[in-house]
């Protein structure tokens, strides 16, 4: 690649890890947790965490065992020519499809709550122009981004729940184990897959100049996102109680709605926390947008992949306003997340670690 | 040493263009003149010399580029009259008469000879004089420059309270030793080049050989080799012809007319460039966390000092985003207010016939424009239109209900916050986005303006001058904690122990161990 642009840290990876996966389901999560399990769903976030944690485990080592390829390259030589390219193409379609659901998402959301009267159309066509430009820039610009952006993110989702705390009330997580241990091993997936978008390493590790590093942050990524999203489900249970949280769409909005900051010369404080996620959901699609495009530009061998980004600009944006309506956005979200999802976060990674290990067995006898 | 001796290594010349100078004096005489014709301000003098007045000798030099008193005393009057005095046989005066003149006659510092035609006309033309001597191939040029020059004075930008006044001058030579005088090290390296093919402006390029970032010093020097422009009139055309990106609106090199910025920068491990006719150095790379230091920031104690350095961080976030948050509440969400900053808004804005938007415009348009009138207009003249603008305009637009009073205290309080930027240039490129933001305010409101910010910071991500990233340390791979010591906030100088890592700077270490350690616990315990 020109500019000399191909190279972030591992931090910056963990960077950008974080911020991607966070995205759009931590707005639904605790919603969605507790119409399953009910008081019980800090036990599936910790223990899902765990598994995703192991999955993360298995993908860093996978990338490690191919320091200098990613998914594309490794499939290929793991699966062949033919297998391989139908697994990076497959992985594309992915990336796109996920863009899209997050830009329909943050659509849906920003209609909602920051500019009622504008159409939705504009609101998605302008966040996916915004982001054309950094997704065209390559990897450096954007590790730097996750890097200036995640803990400004963080700090301030922090900051804002801080003055919540006095109003919670915890006995609503009592008695604890009420939910059948089938049903909470039937919810783990749910879990499982807000944590989207760590396959994404599979891609991106390639760039990283310290790779022994990988798993170590990876590893400090899922801890972190699982706090985040263990701290957001628990306060905002504590605060609206069961039955409520379950009726609102986007619980952990409204949670800042609640938020009155003693003192304060400003109000609304929800106002802002969406500004600020707006910055964080930009990350996430810019992540994916700019994951597909270099997907692409790998799967037809080209060194660059800036001049694909605005060709798929309309396939994502048409995409994005297929769906009817929010309900049917939400459910072919879940199907998204169930079969693709399954797909590129536990078989492949997986399947293609299995497999190395069978081959290096083979290729081992060849060298020697 | 190697490196630094490669990359300034002469090219070979081009033999082409070279008129070679020949023995006979008459042709040498002719072929300068040939050149220099219609050069009114160039004065020829021929004379003779010896006792028996035999022998043609000629200076030439450009009319008030040369001393002329060194030029009268030392020179002719030695050449003229001194030699006519002297008892010497003929034929061993012959032999050896250009090693007496040359060692023994003429009497200034800097003699040098050239064996180039075109090389002599340039001389000439830099204020050098050139003397031609009989029957030899060689011309010898008298290191005679001396013209009206403006004395070292306070620098009219940058001023600081505490820290010396000296700024740098028009002169090259001058601004180097306002440098060397404050690096006594070997180790600051002055590299000299021309650029321009008709102005032949020298561009100094200065840095300390063991500190500096070799990527950034073989880059500077590459990109200003690949200059090929008529003129260089000022360091921004060298600014603009090697900055990374064009199409940024942002400062990727500092400029400065502080010596002492540019040494600290050079101690740090970055590049100087003082180029010739201008008192404004450049110094790369820059990031915007250096555009933002003031030298002043060294010199106070480290809590003021910090405070400043906030004070200023916060500035620049008011410069850019304020009045697009005025748009983008006042027009999109008045329920961010607390109720009664709210209805006072409202009540206020009751009678401003614009929308919001209008009236940000009108009113930032017109601060703009006063600023430019109050540049244009001299010394007093100029302060009387910013209390007309200012006062008078604000006032009466407020009276007249045009405007809305919160308006003109937030377009003050912008133009202030703009102000308060070290650097003027980075001040400006603020001021042009500001208006940006305003517009996608305008259209959008918040999110409008988060997209803009979106987009902006994605711009100076992706941002790089001399190969550092622009947002370092905030943004780059290697950052380290310890960088942040000198952001926003500034450490005691005993704790700033490494130069800055995203400098890329080669030798790592700001001050001693042993320094450090007095201002430390375990100094005092071994003492």
């Amino acid at each position: 690649m020109n500019r000399n642009n191909d190279q972030i840290s591992s931090a910056q990876l963990a960077a950008i890890l974080s911020i991607v996966m966070m995205g759009v389901g931590i707005l639904s999560l605790p919603r969605t947790l507790v119409e399953e399990v009910g008081p019980d769903a800090w036990i599936i976030i910790i223990v899902g965490t765990g598994i995703v944690a192991v999955l993360g485990f298995l993908m860093a080592k996978l990338v490690t065992k191919y320091p200098k390829e990613d998914i594309i390259e490794f499939g290929n030589t793991l699966l062949g020519k033919f297998f391989g390219t139908v697994l990076s193409a497959a992985f594309f379609i992915y990336l796109v499809l996920f863009t899209a659901i997050e830009v329909r998402l943050f659509g849906e959301i920003a209609k909602t709550f920051l500019l009622l009267k504008t159409p939705i159309e504009v609101l998605m066509a302008t966040y996916l122009f915004s982001m054309v430009y950094l997704v065209r820039k390559g990897i450096e610009p954007f590790g730097r981004m996750a890097q200036i952006l995640f803990p400004i993110v963080l700090f301030t989702t922090v900051l804002i729940m801080l003055p919540i705390l006095p109003d919670l009330d915890f006995t609503y997580f009592l008695p604890v184990f009420r939910t059948p241990v089938m049903k909470m091993v039937k919810t783990l997936p749910l879990m499982i897959f807000s944590y989207l978008g760590l396959e994404l390493t599979l891609l991106f590790s390639a760039f990283v100049t310290d790779k022994k590093n990988i798993g170590k942050f990876v590893f400090f990524s899922i801890g972190l996102i699982g706090m985040v999203y263990f701290t957001t489900v628990l306060v905002t249970i504590s605060r609206f109680g069961l039955v409520e949280t379950t009726h609102i769409i986007w619980p952990a909005l409204e949670l800042f709605k609640t938020v009155d900051l003693p003192g304060a010369f400003i109000e609304n404080i929800h106002i802002y926390a969406i500004t600020i996620w707006v910055l964080s959901v930009l990350m996430t699609t810019g992540g994916l947008y700019y994951g597909a495009s270099l997907t692409l530009s790998r799967i037809i061998k080209s060194s660059e992949q800036d001049y694909l980004v605005l060709p798929l600009f309309p396939i994502i944006y048409y995409l994005a306003i297929m769906p009817e309506g929010l309900a049917r956005t939400i459910e072919l979200t879940d199907m998204f997340a169930n079969y693709l999802g399954t797909l590129f976060l536990v078989v492949v990674p997986v399947g293609l670690l299995g497999l190395s290990f069978f081959k290096k067995k083979k290729g081992g006898r060849k060298s020697a | 040493m190697g490196f630094v001796d490669d990359l300034f290594a002469k090219k070979k010349e081009d033999d082409r263009y070279k008129i070679p100078v020949e023995k006979d004096f008459e042709k040498n005489f002719d072929k300068i003149k040939e050149i220099l014709v219609n050069c009114d301000d160039v004065i020829y003098r021929d004379f003779h010399v010896g006792q028996d007045q035999k022998m043609r000798f000629a200076t030439v030099y450009a009319e008030g580029l040369s001393d002329k008193n060194l030029l009268n005393e030392h020179i002719l009057k030695n050449l003229m009259l001194l030699s006519r005095m002297a008892d010497m046989e003929v034929h061993s005066l012959r032999q050896k008469i250009y090693e007496i003149i040359k060692d023994g006659t003429v009497a200034v510092s800097d003699l040098k000879e050239i064996e180039d035609i075109n090389v002599a006309v340039d001389v000439i033309l830099s204020g050098e004089t050139i003397l031609i001597l009989d029957q030899w191939d060689k011309l010898l040029m008298i290191a005679s420059k001396g013209w009206p020059m403006r004395g070292v004075s306070e620098p009219s930008t940058e001023t600081v309270i505490r820290g010396p006044a000296e700024g740098f001058t028009e002169t090259l030579r001058v601004n180097t030793a306002l440098v060397r005088r404050r690096i006594r090290d070997p180790k600051l390296k002055i590299k000299q080049v021309q650029v321009g093919k008709r102005s032949k402006t020298d561009v100094a390029i200065l840095f300390i050989e063991e500190t500096v970032n070799k990527t950034v010093l073989r880059m500077v020097k590459e990109r200003l080799d690949k200059i090929e422009i008529d003129a260089i009139l000022e360091s921004g055309y060298v600014e603009q012809l090697i900055e990374d990106d064009w199409r940024s609106p942002f400062p990727q090199i500092q400029h400065t007319q502080r010596p002492d910025t540019v040494v600290a920068g050079l101690y740090e491990g970055r590049v100087g460039l003082i180029i010739d006719n201008t008192p404004f150095a450049l110094l790369v790379p820059s990031t915007v966390v250096t555009l933002l230091q003031s030298p002043e920031d060294y010199y106070e104690r480290f809590f003021i000092a910090s405070a400043v350095r906030l004070l200023r961080f916060i500035s620049m976030v008011i410069a850019l985003t304020f009045p697009a948050m005025y748009i983008a509440i006042t027009s999109f969400h008045p329920g961010m207010l607390p109720t009664d900053l709210a209805l006072y808004v409202a009540g206020s804005r009751m009678n401003v016939p614009f929308p919001a938007f209008l009236e940000a415009f009108i009113m930032e348009g017109a601060i703009e424009l006063l600023r430019e009138a109050g540049i244009r207009l001299p010394g007093p003249i100029g302060s009387t239109i910013g209390i007309v603008g200012g006062l008078v305009l604000g006032q009466a637009a407020v009276e007249a209900g045009i405007v809305s009073p919160l308006m003109v205290i937030i377009v003050a309080l912008t133009a202030m916050a703009t102000y308060s930027s070290p650097s003027n240039s980075l001040a400006i490129s603020f001021r042009l986005l500001r208006f940006g933001l305003m517009v996608l305010a305008g259209f959008f409101g918040l999110y409008g303006v988060i997209i803009g910010i979106f987009i902006l910071l994605s711009h100076m991500c992706s941002l790089k001058s001399f190969g550092v990233p622009y947002l370092s340390p905030f943004a780059a791979a290697n950052t380290t904690l310890k960088d942040f010591k000198d952001v926003f906030i500034r450490a005691p100088l005993h704790m700033m122990k490494d130069r800055p890592q995203f400098l890329h700077r080669s030798d790592s270490d700001r001050l001693s161990k042993m320094t450090a350690d007095i201002f430390s616990r375990e100094g005092d315990r071994y003492e």
